[in-house]
């Protein structure tokens, strides 16, 4: 599926770390997984997209229903450490006009 | 049929086989735990026979000896007169039937008037008793009968003889010596003798009748035959000449053995080959020893019917086995066959065969309920499987058919392009194998304005296909009602995001080109930029805001830029699967491989330019397969002054 993730909680915030290609292949497996943990209750999300070296348009939708389930739940969506060439896709998209996004960890958190 | 063969036939050897050994075995114990007794009984019988015998012979003889006893006793008391000894013989004679002669006989010298012999005889012819002396006709002191027991000074009975002159019949003499004087002057005074006949002997042993092909027969105190059932050898032969003339040492033996009084039950074999039994025994008093032959034929006669008839009764037996096998193991391998034929219908495919032997409560029974357990699961599986094939098959046909919608849905292009000479465009689209989320569309807004677009729908699959159809329907519906691109964005995207439960989304680029003034006002959501080759100047990616993607999100404003084209101009819009098409290792083709590669065919038509753009494209894919739609949409804008040309 090439693409991992880890959870790894700090305080109230859960830090989801992604690694691989997200494309059309895994994003709807990557949907499931990130849903069922706001199912799980965690409102207040980091996406760490250090390790991640491709998004496609469907990794984008990806980022855009967790970003509109947790607005409709009052959480609280950041995203983090994005490679030039995935800070792109996000920004060619749009997405940095609706989303939060952070350079780098620490700044990440302090968002929140 | 030839398993059921295989294990009857070899039931029925195996079974056979060792019923006839049981047979066989018990037929042999019988047989000879029935010679044994049979041998048992014939050896009791023989004792029997021989002391009946012996004890007959014994009665005749005891009452003789007893009388020739009684004689010399008075002969030894006192001296008689002539008269009174020949009055004595007589009476013998007249008080004993069997006796059928008597003398007593002197020693010369004894009797008073000096050395004159005498030997009174008294004797029967016919019924009457007649006498005479000896001493007239022969020397009766070297006779037989008074020299041996007057050489042992002891009675005895003389060997058997045949009297010619007297009875014509066996005779045997009981000899008794008789004494005078006292102690050392006691001697020899004479002999007294008793004849009898022995011709009772054969009606005695006669009287026993031994087995078929069996007799006896009796021999004297030196081996002479007194009886035999061939009357050639009576008083004829002894049992040593006998031996000889037929050269048989073990004969001779046996004769040996009965001479010295033993008795024993022996095999014997005579020279002619006939196999027998011989049984011997003394008879007391006399020397005689009795022999009763029992040839084996006869013995074991009965033994012989015995065992045919416990052969056939086995050999029946063990048919009657075999039979009963055979049906038996029919009734285990019919149904064994059955199934199997069964089993084959099944495999064939015919799944509504009923399975026999179901209700059986043997193992028959246990392997027909597997079968059926297997069948009705192989039933099962082969249905889900159908199922299966036939759903994916249904579903392949349905993507099939929504590929051939999308398909439909692009406009036609017409070659050469109606630009009414101001301009030239072309598309291309080569769908990834999945139904895809891109689409392109153009039409003319009025005489003057043409309206192009190109977008790709996030994902893949049907709801990007059907995404892509509305968003393509409802954005043609508007771009009549809107002034420019970015009142028709936002407009778009309002009507998408609202309910949008999918979160679905398109990347668009929309541009409208005034094709007199070349003026091209344009709004980019989230697409990739175009790429502007101009006629003069370096080429390079068409400037524009970054601007939210269409259906994420509602009331998001979309702002337009504009850019005047020059004639000669050539813009190419395209989707991400061109610049994220992938290498077999998972390099992207990229915005630069794109940019180079257009620069090179600048210079061509739009169609070539396209149609070799793609072709990099796929050469640059190799073998990996295409992921993503491919779309290319090629503009040159001519302007006013190519107009005339063209038409």
């Amino acid at each position: 599926m090439n693409i991992a993730i880890s959870t790894e909680p700090s305080g109230d915030v859960l830090i989801i770390k992604l690694q691989g290609l997200l494309n059309s292949n895994n994003a709807p497996d990557l949907e499931a997984q990130v849903l069922e943990l706001v199912d799980a209750g965690a409102r207040k999300l980091l996406l760490d997209f250090t390790a991640l070296d491709y998004v496609s348009s469907a990794g984008l939708r990806v980022v855009l229903v967790l970003a509109k389930r947790l607005k409709k739940e009052s959480g609280h969506l950041v995203l983090c450490s994005m490679q030039p060439h995935v800070r792109e896709v996000f920004d060619i998209s749009g997405f940095l006009t609706i989303l939060n996004v952070e350079p780098d960890r620490a700044t990440a958190m302090a968002q929140f | 049929m030839h398993s059921k063969g295989k294990i009857a036939t070899r039931l029925i050897l195996i079974i056979s086989l060792s019923t006839t050994l049981i047979v066989a075995v018990m037929l042999a114990v019988t047989q000879w735990r029935a010679r044994q007794i049979i041998e048992q009984e014939v050896l009791a019988n023989a004792t029997n026979m021989t002391k009946a015998v012996a004890s007959q012979i014994a009665t005749v003889l005891e009452d003789t000896t007893w009388v020739v006893e009684k004689m010399a006793n008075r002969l030894e008391r006192a001296s008689m007169s002539d008269a009174e000894l020949q009055q004595m013989l007589q009476d013998a004679l007249e008080n004993n039937p069997q006796i059928y002669g008597s003398t007593a006989s002197f020693e010369p010298g004894v009797l008073i008037d000096g050395t004159r012999r005498h030997a009174p005889y008294v004797y029967r012819k016919g019924d009457a008793i007649d006498f005479r002396k000896l001493e007239d006709s022969y020397n009766y002191l070297q006779q037989d009968w008074y020299r041996i027991p007057s050489a042992q000074g002891r009675a005895l009975w003389s060997e058997p003889y045949f009297d010619e002159g007297g009875g014509d019949s066996l005779m045997t003499t009981y000899s008794v010596p008789f004494y005078r004087g006292q102690a050392e002057h006691r001697q020899l005074a004479g002999i007294v003798t008793g004849d009898i006949a022995l011709d009772w002997l054969a009606n005695v042993i006669g009287a026993f009748k031994a087995l078929e092909g069996g007799y006896s027969f009796l021999l004297s105190r030196e081996g002479r035959v007194m009886f035999h059932p061939d009357g050639r050898y009576l008083m004829q032969e002894t049992v040593f000449s006998l031996a000889e003339k037929m050269g048989d040492d073990s004969f001779r033996t046996i004769g040996q053995r009965m001479m010295r009084g033993e008795s024993d039950f022996i095999s014997y074999t005579n020279p002619k080959g006939v196999k027998a039994r011989l049984y011997f025994g003394p008879i007391p008093m006399t020397g005689w020893s009795m022999g009763i032959v029992f040839p084996e034929a006869a013995l074991f006669a009965d033994i012989a019917r015995l065992s045919l008839m416990i052969a056939s009764l086995g050999s029946l037996g063990v048919l009657l086995i075999a039979l009963v096998v055979m049906v038996v193991s029919r009734t285990i391998t019919q149904p064994l066959q059955d199934l199997a034929l069964a089993a084959g219908r099944i495999s064939g495919g015919d799944f509504s065969t009923q399975l026999p032997a179901a209700e059986a409560s043997d193992e028959v029974g246990d392997l027909s309920r597997a079968l059926t357990l297997m069948q009705a699961d192989l039933q099962e599986h082969i249905q889900a499987l159908l199922a299966t094939t036939s759903t994916k098959e249904r579903l392949e046909s349905e993507l099939g058919i929504a590929h051939e919608i999308q398909m439909s849905l692009l406009p036609r292009l017409p070659v050469p392009f109606p630009g009414k000479g101001r301009l030239d465009l072309y598309a291309i689209m080569e769908p990834a194998k999945e139904v895809g989320g891109d689409f392109f569309d153009f039409f003319w807004l009025d005489e003057q304005r043409l309206c192009l677009v190109i977008a790709d729908v996030s994902g893949k699959g049907v709801p990007a296909a059907l995404f892509m159809a509305v968003s393509k329907t409802l954005l043609k519906a508007l771009a009549s009602q809107e002034a420019g691109p970015a009142a028709m964005l936002t407009r778009l995207n309002n009507q998408l995001a609202t309910d949008n439960e999918q979160s679905m989304f398109v990347t668009l680029f929309c541009a409208v080109i005034d094709t007199g003034s070349g003026l091209m006002t344009y709004a980019n959501a989230g697409h990739n930029p175009p790429l502007l080759l101009p006629q003069e100047g370096r080429p390079a990616f068409l400037s524009s805001k970054r601007q939210l993607v269409i259906g994420a999100m509602e009331d998001y404003a979309y702002q337009e830029e504009s850019h005047l084209l020059r004639p000669g101009d050539l813009l190419l819009l395209y989707t991400d699967g061109v610049t994220e098409a992938m290498d077999p290792t998972e390099a992207l083709f990229g915005e630069a491989r794109l940019l180079e590669t257009a620069c090179l065919l600048q210079a061509q038509c739009v169609i070539d330019l396209l149609g070799c753009t793609l072709a990099s494209i796929k050469a640059f894919g190799s073998t990996a397969p295409q992921s993503d739609d491919i779309t290319l949409m090629g503009v040159r804008f001519y302007g006013e002054g190519l107009s005339t040309d063209s038409e």
